[in-house]
């Protein structure tokens, strides 16, 4: 027996001791974040290892006489608070620190020594869909970074979807937050333009509103011929009927908006959800081939009353009453059809280029063919209530929007001269000549 | 006339027959239901039995060591470290007191922790007879008090730090004779089902390797500690707590119930050698995810793979009740197979316990699995006859399941960590403060 113990306590001696228990030359960082409507919090356990707690030490106790006193306690944790940085929506959020905790120097040199810090920041209103950003570059020479946040326990707050880099010192949460709480809007004077800001939004960011006006306007230009899309109408006609089309929906859609934030209707938003992506799939159908020619206006009022009340329910619940109700549907109203507005004039000189060329077939049926997958794919996802890869390629999509709207102008000018040149009739149609009676 | 018999009799007859197959089934679920609650009341019983021969064989002096009351508390506390001037001798002044939480519902980030470890409860430790090699005077400087870093609920603390850095209550099992301990071994093998026993004396045996190649702080066998928090009972909610560096049991029984979260278990070595037989420590929790892995398609693993690093347990010590937001593959889109493969790794963690304990866990497990997220991180293959180095998680509504290689100071196919919650029913709350 004692044979053995002087076997092992040789062998011990000779091998270097590979086996540690803790942490060695590493520096673990690991931060949990928990968002409340109005906070978020965060909550950090930082833990040297054995190799690198000098260096950690020495970074706190910065006048070198080995005691961690308060006040060099609480400059380090402002210190790590100063690397890390939290944003809201693309806003740089001040970081207050709560509390500090310092195990003793000794357990630190261990590498069994843990600091906790606790922070909070106020989270400013936003929009329905919000994003956090946090970062973390505190010692990143020696860290291990963790981040992970708590599922909120506001019921409003519901995280839709988190991202990190490889080593987590980058993380991006992305949550939808209902308008149940007054951090959203402060009523007053900037209810009306919070309201605005969500209408612009969440037309920008509804991916399934801008594909439904998108379809929609695709066969506008164009006359019915029996069951196919004919030749063009002149540049006047596609002109008043993309008005009436726009028109139409808008006070479609205002009409249940506002009989939906008066609560003078409610539905529950899955059966709407439904009908919002059929409206989509049936206005692709429309735009390959026609479904209901002459009445598109009609047609997109009718779904306008059904898109109304999917934005009643980004306004629901807003808590206000009276003026403020009128005031903020007012400017949430006038946020929705200004971005409308905005997309129909980044796409509709593409399309009046393009009607009269071989390409806008292509275009129109591209285009339709989306819009009838994604939808289909919405209707199976939002019935059967499971996830599939639309909305991400969706939202990837129209998280370009703007250059390929900005492409598809070029290539349509482009395209679109170099077809149309010698063709007088096209510079007549530009010069807002009818050139053809339907 | 005779029609009308014959319509009703259409209906009559299959109703009747509804009516009797509903009843027999109703009947015989309720005497499986009443067999398992039989067999439940029974295994608290010989639990209980066993406890108390546990006890009768230790003298007063032990027993005192041994003993502590049990106070069901809302939620564990994020043990923090004696507040006693830094670096001075912690004032033994005994149990931490319930350390503040952030959040009002306890669910905020960990406040600052009441007094040190229950150090006043076991000065001067049991005789550590295997003081090993390498283990010089003061170690690391660390006594009871010194870096803190457990899990605090009442006066049961655990950590995944060796037990000189952060001691157990109870009594260590060096320190017991031999009749004693051969006492605490029945005790354990009466509450845990045979694999599970077997886990335990393989994480023990690793630790006993490690101390055998000589460490700097306590290790082996003779230091895993065992604490009784609360009376025997089989009406009132009692507690018993095992471990060691890389154990920490912590098992509730209230009645007929058994919880056995939250339990720590890990290795390192992972692999070694006794009694010229090879061990590789929690191999069936490293074997059984890479094959669930392997029976993922394509598509399916891209969404249970993270696409980043995980270098530590996220919900470790300190982290009870906590639910974080879920990642990887959903279980709703896993086949029967697949399904059926997972629920055997969770079975690794869930059946330590006996059988009576565990089926009842295992249920509401499953009842849960539509609702479970499988995550990876790390390599998708390992070496034969070596654990991997790639980290995993099942989360479900009532289960947290983490399996973290280490990578300190060396090879992380050698060292790893693992954790097993019910956020919901940690330390058995559920039962012992039910809402």
């Amino acid at each position: 027996m004692k044979k053995l113990f002087l076997i092992g306590a040789t062998i011990a001696l000779l091998l270097p001791v590979k086996a540690f228990a803790h942490r060695l030359d590493e520096y673990l960082e690991a931060t949990i974040l928990s968002i409340d409507s109005g906070h978020v919090d965060g909550s950090m356990r930082l833990v040297p290892g054995v190799a690198v707690a000098s260096a950690v030490i020495s970074k706190i106790d910065s006048n070198g006489d080995g005691i961690l006193s308060d006040s060099e306690q609480q400059a380090y944790a402002e210190r790590v608070l100063q690397d890390v940085s939290l944003s809201a929506d693309g806003q740089i959020l001040p970081l207050h620190l709560v509390s500090s905790d310092f195990p003793p120097i000794e357990a630190m040199k261990g590498g069994v020594g843990e600091i906790h810090l606790n922070f909070t920041a106020d989270l400013p209103g936003g929009g329905a869909n919000r994003r956090l950003i946090f970062e973390n570059h505190h010692q990143s020479n020696i860290a291990v970074y963790l981040v992970n946040s708590l599922v909120p326990l506001d019921k409003n707050i519901q995280i839709t979807a988190q991202s990190r880099n490889d080593n987590q010192s980058l993380y991006q949460l992305d949550f939808t937050q209902g308008a149940g709480v007054g951090h959203i809007f402060r009523p007053s004077v900037s209810g009306f333009a919070g309201a605005f800001h969500l209408g612009l939004r969440h037309i920008a960011e509804g991916t399934d509103h801008l594909l439904f006006l998108i379809a929609l306007l695709l066969p506008a230009p164009l006359l019915a011929c029996g069951s196919r899309w004919g030749p063009c109408a002149t540049v006047r006609r596609s002109l008043l009927q993309i008005l009436r089309i726009v028109t139409a929906f808008t006070l479609g859609h205002s009409f249940t908006l506002a009989l939906a934030a008066f609560g003078i209707v409610s539905l529950p938003s899955r059966p709407v959800e439904v009908l919002i992506a059929v409206s989509i799939f049936v206005s692709a159908i429309h735009a390959i081939r026609p479904l209901f020619p002459g009445r598109e206006a009609a047609i997109a009022a009718f779904f306008g009353l059904i898109h109304g009340l999917a934005f009643a329910s980004a306004l629901r619940d807003l808590g206000f009453s009276g003026w403020y109700r009128l005031v903020s549907l007012f400017g949430f109203n006038l946020g929705i059809e200004t971005m409308q507005l905005i997309v129909v004039a980044a796409i509709l000189p593409s399309l009046l280029l393009l009607t009269r060329t071989p390409a806008y077939s292509i275009l129109r049926t591209g285009g339709a063919l989306f819009a009838g997958l994604a939808s289909a794919g919405w209707i199976i996802e939002r019935t059967a209530d499971v996830h599939s890869v639309v909305d991400m390629v969706v939202s990837g999509a129209a998280h370009y929007a703007i250059w390929i709207a900005g492409g598809l102008f070029l290539a349509s000018l482009g395209y679109g001269l170099l077809y149309n040149v010698p063709n007088a009739n096209y510079r007549k149609a530009i010069d807002f000549f009818p050139t053809r009676q339907a | 006339m005779l029609r009308m018999n014959k319509g009703s009799l259409a209906v009559l007859v299959p109703t009747l027959m509804i009516v009797a197959l509903a009843g027999y089934f109703g009947e015989v679920g309720r005497d499986s239901e009443a067999a398992a609650q039989a067999a439940t009341d029974a295994e608290t019983q010989a639990v209980a039995s066993a406890t108390t021969a546990f006890l009768n064989s230790l003298g007063a002096d032990q027993r005192q060591k041994v003993q502590f009351s049990f106070t069901p508390q809302k939620t564990a506390t994020a043990a923090t470290f004696a507040r006693t001037g830094r670096g001075g001798p912690p004032q033994g002044a005994g149990l931490g007191g319930p350390g503040g939480r952030g959040g009002a519902d306890g669910r905020g980030p960990g406040g600052p922790g009441g007094g040190g470890p229950p150090g006043g409860q076991q000065p001067g430790q049991g005789p550590n007879d295997r003081g090993g090699p390498g283990r010089g005077p003061g170690g690391q400087g660390m006594g009871p008090g010194g870096g803190f870093v457990g899990e605090q609920y009442g006066q049961a603390v655990w950590s995944n730090y060796p037990v000189s850095d952060v001691p157990r209550p109870g009594l260590r099992l060096g320190s017991l004779t031999a009749a004693q301990h051969d006492a605490a071994m029945h005790l354990l093998q009466v509450l845990l089902s045979p694999k599970g026993y077997q886990k335990v004396l393989d994480i023990m045996g690793s630790d006993q390797a490690l101390h055998d190649s000589g460490q700097p702080f306590d290790s082996g066998a003779a230091v895993y500690t065992i604490g009784i928090f609360g009376a025997p009972s089989t009406t009132t909610p009692w507690m018993l707590e095992f471990g060691g560096h890389h154990l920490a049991l912590n098992i509730t029984i209230m009645g007929a119930h058994g919880v056995s979260t939250p339990t720590l278990t890990g290795a390192q070595p992972a692999v070694y050698s006794a009694n010229g037989k090879t061990v590789r420590v929690l191999a069936g929790e490293n074997d059984k995810a890479f094959a669930l892995l392997d029976a993922l398609d394509a598509n399916q693993r891209k969404q249970a793979i993270l696409n980043y690093r995980v270098d530590d347990l996220v919900l470790g010590p300190g982290h009870a009740g906590e639910t974080i937001q879920p990642e990887g593959l959903k279980v709703s889109a896993m086949s029967d197979r697949q399904r059926a493969m997972l629920l055997d790794v969770i079975s690794e963690w869930a059946t330590i316990v006996n059988d009576a304990y565990s089926a009842p866990r295992m249920a509401e497990i499953k009842a849960g699995l539509d609702d479970t997220y499988f995550a990876w991180s790390g390599p998708t293959t390992h070496e034969p006859d070596k654990n991997g180095s790639s980290y995993y998680r099942i989360q479900g509504p009532k289960l947290v399941i983490e399996f973290s290689p280490q990578g300190v100071g060396g090879d992380s196919t050698m060292h790893v960590h693992t954790m097993y919650r019910d956020p919901t029913n940690d330390y058995g709350v559920r039962f012992t403060l039910p809402q």
